[in-house]
């Protein structure tokens, strides 16, 4: 009996310190690691934070969006803005080479000169939930008097709010707008936090729980850099469970993605409640379907895509929106390869993300439907 | 206080030190001290609740043992009245009051709602019944009243089970605690042990699923097909079963590492082979105090006073079925003022049913067939009655389940792939997991090198992933009853 617990502890001891060690050995050494949400983009595709004339023009989140909003402030010039918003595709250019720019960074110089000011937003797989209750916060902010959206079909299979977008559940101006849809108090029940008695946490309202974790973590960041690396081991994981599903299951990105009925049906949803709330906030709006790579078969079901377009233009239609289908705007030769997304080393077709040319055609075409939209107003 | 949060691991740490090098008398104390602390850190205006209760029913029980018999009763009644008067209040109360309205404006009343803004104070309905139990055993005479205020507010405040259970007798737990503990090595690793394996439990596979989860129940009913029920059924069923029982392998391993042993809650309830052994199994401590004082009182027998679960033979003459209904309603509502929960309990009363109904045509069957396909069966069966438990609304709970049954509703999948691919994984990982623990390590090998070398690679395994995961980002689901 004395023998097998003296086992059982010693196998304890020993366990926790080589965990320890090999938490070592695996923290990656800086905290530049790809996250979870980028590992789609592969190792060949570049996101680029639009910075122009060191105006910082584009923003991820809620985070560095204060950068945004302090760079626009110190503009001085108090113009109109523009807001962008968008996935991937706006941040990211395919085979990147030093000094490239994004589409949002090249209108932003083209529609300077209209005496327009335009502010991107863009974040990997963004949802149109998530654009609703963005735009619900920043029209509370900021002066938007023009909205371009673009509508990407693959994003609608997402569903959700990802956490650094959950901070506007507490903006009450924002809630305001968001609740006044139904898709919007879906959105607001399913994420916001609830005491017990299913009354709304803010954060002036914490229990002392709250306050001594957060005071616990902060300083054991501070203190122990394997700590504050976890968040990296968190997205390592999840990045290698993502490609060992991918090798398994052989996906790829041109494996057919079926669409999604009930996530399709809330994104709709949430376009229709968007368009309400900029068309009530006057802000004249553009939606566009995105460019696809199409000289290869796309991986989407035929008559899904097709129905998704429809559906879309009707929208825009019923709500006597712009609307733009620029699937085929960018030519083959502006898209490119992307590092594996599975665990062997195989490039692979990347369908969203263009090269630097692309974004230049993208900008040139949306300034083009925005000149119009600026014109007439 | 939440178990997976550094906060508590700091409080257990500095508990567990000071209660191994303290003296016997002052570990009361500190037990009691450090249990006000840990509920403190949720709400502090609710420890005068929670004393109110304790005091109440220690107060009571002595005047019980010391009253002749009808004034036995009106103190039982006492206790009795104002315990489950203040849950009525906490936890009923809004229920109670919306449906009131809402059936008087069916006659046309026309009474406008009431907003009544109630916070549930946690643990309420844990520490409640644990307090009844201890009032009517002394009442019954199957306990002595405890003279010691501090050991019996040990008994009920002991911070690994005030939350969220097990709900203990205090038969069990009492006499532990006044029993002069030595230190002993295995109570801090066997311990630690089972902590580290209900974090793992809680933060790396239940708080993963619940985004899965969450998503899941929030999608429309009309786009879900009955695939996609199934599967939201499983995965609720995984999350919760991860949920809960991480929990109570943190409560266990607390209390093992200053000596006190509690009775198992879970014993891998989903390769149960039979809805009965399937309350044998699940929540053990809750099916078992429901039976004790619920059930077998409305059945005219007696009181088992143990918290291990089943019910053994003691009901085969009997035939009432009203009292299986009316304790599964009670268990269900016991879980929350909704009538989701009411539903779910009510399902259970009736999946009972028909297995009695039907025991007696397959008593002749092979044992291991039995086994099997009672597995085969329950499962589904078990996970099917999750959905009311987990979605937002009657109709919706209704609207899940009539997808089932409609053959056309097979025909297609809704849900992202990874829901579908992380439910069969989680299957089968229960099967492996309980094939590895009752038919590889019970085998006289425990002795093993390779076993050691193995539990030492376990060990690594769960704490690499503890760390990495341990946040307190969600609520143990127990919390909210």
């Amino acid at each position: 009996m004395k023998k097998e617990l003296s086992n059982s502890s010693l196998s304890l001891v020993v366990g926790i310190f080589i965990a320890i060690i090999i938490l070592y050995f695996t923290a990656p050494l800086n905290n530049s690691n790809q996250k979870f949400e980028d590992l789609a983009l592969g190792e060949d595709t570049k996101n680029v934070i639009g910075k122009v004339d060191g105006i910082k023009i584009h923003c991820h989140n809620l985070t560095d969006y204060e950068d945004c909003l302090i760079d626009y402030s110190n503009y001085g010039d108090n113009e109109k803005i523009t807001l962008w918003l968008g996935n991937s595709q706006l941040h990211a250019i395919n085979d990147y080479r030093d000094g490239q720019k994004t589409s949002p960074m090249i209108f932003f110089k083209k529609a300077k000169k209209q005496k327009q000011y335009v502010l991107s937003l863009s974040q990997p797989n963004a949802n149109l939930q998530e654009h609703l209750i963005l735009t619900a916060h920043l029209v509370e902010k900021l002066p938007i008097e023009y909205l371009i959206l673009p509508i990407v079909f693959d994003d609608l299979r997402e569903d959700g709010i990802r956490e650094n977008l959950k901070g506007i559940l507490e903006d009450q101006d924002a809630l305001k707008l968001i609740k006044s849809s139904k898709i919007g108090k879906n959105i607001i029940s399913n994420n916001i936090k609830n005491d017990n008695s299913g009354n709304n946490v803010q954060k002036s309202n914490l229990s002392i729980q709250d306050k001594s974790e957060s005071i616990l973590n902060n300083r054991l960041e501070e203190m122990w850099s394997l700590w504050n690396k976890r968040s990296d081991l968190r997205g390592d994981i999840y990045n290698s469970l993502y490609r060992l599903r991918n090798y398994i299951f052989q996906i790829d990105p041109t494996t057919i993605r079926k669409m999604l009925p009930g996530q399709y049906s809330k994104n709709l949803n949430a376009l229709k409640a968007l368009l309400e709330l900029t068309n009530k906030n006057n802000i004249k709006t553009l939606i566009y379907i995105v460019p696809i790579r199409n000289d290869i078969k796309i991986p989407y079901d035929i008559d899904e895509y097709m129905k998704f377009k429809n559906e879309v233009d009707q929208i825009a239609s019923s709500k006597n929106i712009s609307f733009k289908n620029l699937e085929n705007l960018i030519p083959n030769n502006m898209w490119g390869k992307k590092g594996s997304t599975t665990v062997k080393n195989k490039n692979e077709i990347d369908f969203m993300h263009f090269k630097s040319d692309g974004h230049r055609l993208l900008a040139e075409k949306i300034f083009i439907e925005m000149n119009k939209i600026w014109i007439t107003n | 206080m939440v178990f997976n949060s550094l906060t508590y691991l700091i409080l257990l740490t500095s508990v567990v030190t000071l209660f191994w090098c303290i003296s016997y008398n002052l570990r009361f104390y500190l037990i009691f001290l450090s249990s006000l602390i840990f509920y403190g850190f949720w709400k502090i205006e609710f420890i005068p609740l929670l004393l109110f209760s304790t005091i109440l029913d220690w107060w009571v029980a002595l005047k019980i043992v010391n009253s002749k018999n009808k004034k036995k009763k009106i103190f039982l009644l006492i206790s009795l009245i104002i315990n489950l008067g203040i849950l009525f209040i906490f936890k009923y109360l809004i229920f109670f009051t919306e449906n009131s309205i809402g059936l008087l404006n069916l006659f046309n009343a026309k009474i406008d709602p009431i907003i009544l803004k109630i916070i549930l104070p946690l643990g309420i309905s844990f520490y409640t019944f644990q307090t009844i139990s201890y009032t009517v055993d002394v009442y019954r005479g199957t306990i002595k009243p405890e003279n010691n205020f501090i050991v019996y507010a040990c008994y009920v405040t002991f911070f690994p089970q005030l939350i969220a259970g097990p709900i203990l007798r205090a038969k069990e737990v009492i006499t532990q605690f006044k029993k002069q503990n030595v230190f002993r090595w295995d109570y801090i690793s066997g311990g630690l042990r089972r902590v580290l394996y209900g974090l793992f439990l809680k933060v790396v596979i239940a708080d993963n699923l619940a985004p899965l989860v969450n998503s899941g129940f929030s999608l429309p009913v009309s786009e879900l097909s009955a695939f996609d029920v199934w599967t939201l059924s499983f995965l609720f069923g995984f999350q919760i079963y991860f949920d809960f029982c991480g929990y109570s392998h943190i409560a266990l391993g607390s209390a093992k590492m200053i000596g006190i042993i509690f009775p198992e809650n879970f014993n891998f309830p989903y390769l149960a082979s039979s809805p009965k052994d399937f309350w044998k199994k699940w929540h053990i401590s809750l099916s078992s105090w429901v039976r004790d004082y619920i059930y077998l009182p409305l059945l005219n027998l007696k009181l088992s006073n143990s918290s291990k679960g089943g019910l053994g033979n003691a009901i085969e003459n009997k035939n009432d079925q009203k009292s299986l209904f009316i304790t599964w309603g009670l268990m269900g509502l016991w879980h929350g003022a909704n009538w989701t929960f009411l539903i779910w309990g009510l399902y259970h009363a009736v999946v009972i049913y028909i297995y009695r109904i039907l025991k007696p045509f397959v008593k002749n069957f092979k044992k291991r067939n039995i086994i099997f396909i009672g597995w085969f069966l329950t499962l589904p069966i078990i996970m099917l009655s999750w959905i009311p438990f987990r979605a937002d609304s009657l109709k919706i709970a209704l609207k899940m389940w009539l997808k089932v049954i409609n053959p056309y509703n097979y025909r297609n999948l809704g849900l992202q792939e990874n829901v579908y691919i992380i439910t069969l994984v989680l299957t089968l990982s229960i099967l492996i997991t309980y094939f590895i623990k009752q038919k590889i390590i019970s085998y006289k090998i425990s002795k093993n090198i390779i076993i050691m070398t193995l539990d030492t690679f376990m060990v690594s395994l769960l704490f690499y992933f503890v760390f990495v995961f341990l946040r307190p980002i969600n609520q143990f689901i127990y919390f909210q009853f």
